[in-house]
């Protein structure tokens, strides 16, 4: 019977945990149609999430983006161009960077650098009672702080994916001039050709889907701190963790999805 | 219930030792309450209670006929409104300045509020409690007593039917001590309602009208200024936050 006990609490604090993560996620969606009524204090900490999770973001975005377009334009030529398959190589950049990489990868470093200053900061500002201050004042922390970090987070996601598919295709091109000379326009005639509205949408939804729960589970860690800065760090591990865990499992999901349907 | 505020057999539990049970009280518009009793004794939590800062697990907290955590978000944020609060350390946004740490709940509250009268206001408390150029500073860039000032200036601006204070003089040096006694007097000439934690029986003899103690989150005692014992009670005050320090002096 006592042997049972640790396994009951574990999954009693699972259930609880994950009903509270559901509701705090219901919350927030039922805040978002109402945000505009608070757009006059919510609207700058928008703008701040956009500007620093989009914005700031450019220079490492754009270094991977050119590196990773560039890298598959040469590992594919030298590889498939053995065969004789050097046009697969457009077919590779479309799927690997366009579906996959971009969305994922950008997604990584939206955790990397706005995850975890989200549950930093919100972390902080529960232990120096800025919660509090925002709740005597009559203001949702869910309107005031997360609707407006969600919202920030999807916008500069959205926007960085497709930046990253603009700066990798080009970067595959800028590459491929250096080792196997291409006409420009013969390199981008080959790649819409192989490229569909459907790759492009996949590529976006996921961005968005990213966002959200990025955002939600950074906000949802951050705010769960509750008496001592030594919470802020564990906290933030556990956002990453579970963000990075949230990526790669709606990846998959949103990846069969476009395949079975 | 035709109080001004009246809390109605308010409970509220967290641990044991931190929480308020079967809290009954009632304060009538124009005059003053202070709260005393303990550290840990549930004080502090009842203000916070009132401020919104936690929701009862159970009764009723009603602001001017108006229950304060029913009904809809717009009822709620218009009778919010017209109560402030007052920290007990000098609480503000850390990533805005203090312009904006200022002008704060006015935003949210009213869409369109007079900015140039509200920034004359903010300029007036600050010359009274001589501040100084700081408005445009983060507050961790300002003193404690100074971030402890502005906090009831905000709460101010805000020009508040109901103000909750949380030990208004604690962490403040003798002369702003006086200030802030002498502005609560002024306050509550015109008017408006407080509701004040603490042990000071300056602050008691100054403005108080009820004086309630807690203990363990319940209301021990309530006692009105026209009670013979009330000053007798307000003396034994001075010495509540000395108590078992005597015998160590």
């Amino acid at each position: 019977m006592n042997l049972l006990r640790p396994l009951k609490t574990f999954f009693k604090r699972s259930l609880s945990g994950f009903v509270e993560s559901y509701l705090f996620g219901i919350e927030t969606f039922r805040r978002l149609f109402t945000f505009h009524k608070q757009k006059q204090i919510g609207f700058t900490v928008l703008l701040r999430q956009i500007l620093f999770t989009g914005y700031e973001a450019l220079p490492l975005i754009s270094f991977l983006a050119l590196s990773i377009g560039g890298l598959i334009i040469i590992q594919g030529n030298n590889i498939l161009g053995n065969f004789g398959q050097g046009q697969l190589v457009y077919v590779i950049l479309v799927t690997v960077v366009v579906r996959e990489l971009s969305s994922i990868l950008t997604a990584l470093i939206v955790i990397a650098r706005s995850g975890t200053a989200i549950s930093t900061e919100l972390g902080n500002m529960v232990i120096n009672e800025e919660i509090d201050l925002l709740l005597s004042c009559g203001i949702s922390p869910i309107s005031y702080l997360v609707v407006s970090r969600v919202v920030g987070v999807v916008v500069a996601l959205f926007t960085l994916t497709i930046f990253f598919n603009i700066a990798a295709v080009f970067g595959g091109w800028l590459f491929s001039t250096f080792f196997y000379p291409i006409n420009f326009n013969y390199f981008f005639s080959q790649l819409f050709s192989q490229m569909t509205i459907a790759d492009i949408l996949i590529g976006v939804l996921k961005s968005i889907i990213f966002g959200i729960g990025i955002a939600l589970i950074s906000c949802y860690q951050g705010l769960k701190v509750k008496l001592a800065s030594t919470e802020v760090p564990q906290r933030t591990i556990r956002a990453v963790v579970l963000s990075i865990v949230f990526v790669v499992f709606s990846d998959i999901v949103v990846t069969a999805l476009f395949y079975l349907l | 219930m035709n109080g001004f505020l009246e809390l109605d057999n308010l409970n509220w539990q967290a641990s044991e030792y931190f929480r308020i049970f079967k809290v009954d009280l009632t304060l009538d518009a124009g005059k003053c309450v202070v709260i005393s009793g303990y550290p840990e004794s549930g004080r502090s939590l009842l203000l916070k209670l009132i401020a919104g800062i936690y929701l009862p697990d159970s009764g009723k907290i009603t602001f001017k006929d108006k229950d304060i955590h029913g009904g809809n978000e717009d009822e709620i944020k218009k009778a919010r409104s017209k109560i402030a609060y007052v920290f007990e350390a000098g609480v503000h946004l850390s990533n805005i300045i203090i312009r904006e740490n200022l002008l704060l709940p006015l935003k949210f509250y009213y869409n369109d509020f007079n900015r140039k009268e509200t920034e004359e206001l903010i300029q007036y408390y600050i010359d009274y409690f001589n501040l100084g150029n700081l408005l445009d500073k983060r507050p961790a860039e300002v003193s404690i007593i100074k971030r402890k000032i502005l906090n009831l200036i905000r709460a101010l601006i805000q020009k508040p039917e109901l103000l909750l204070l949380d030990e208004p003089l604690f962490n403040l040096d003798i002369r702003n001590q006086k200030l802030v006694i002498s502005l609560l007097k002024k306050l509550k000439k015109n008017g408006m309602s407080l509701m004040i934690v603490c042990n000071s029986i300056d602050i008691l003899k100054a403005v108080g009208d009820i004086l309630v103690i807690m203990d363990n989150g319940s209301v021990i005692s309530i006692l009105s200024r026209e009670d013979p014992d009330f000053l007798k009670e307000a003396d034994k005050l001075e010495f509540i936050d000395l108590a078992g320090v005597e015998d160590e002096i």
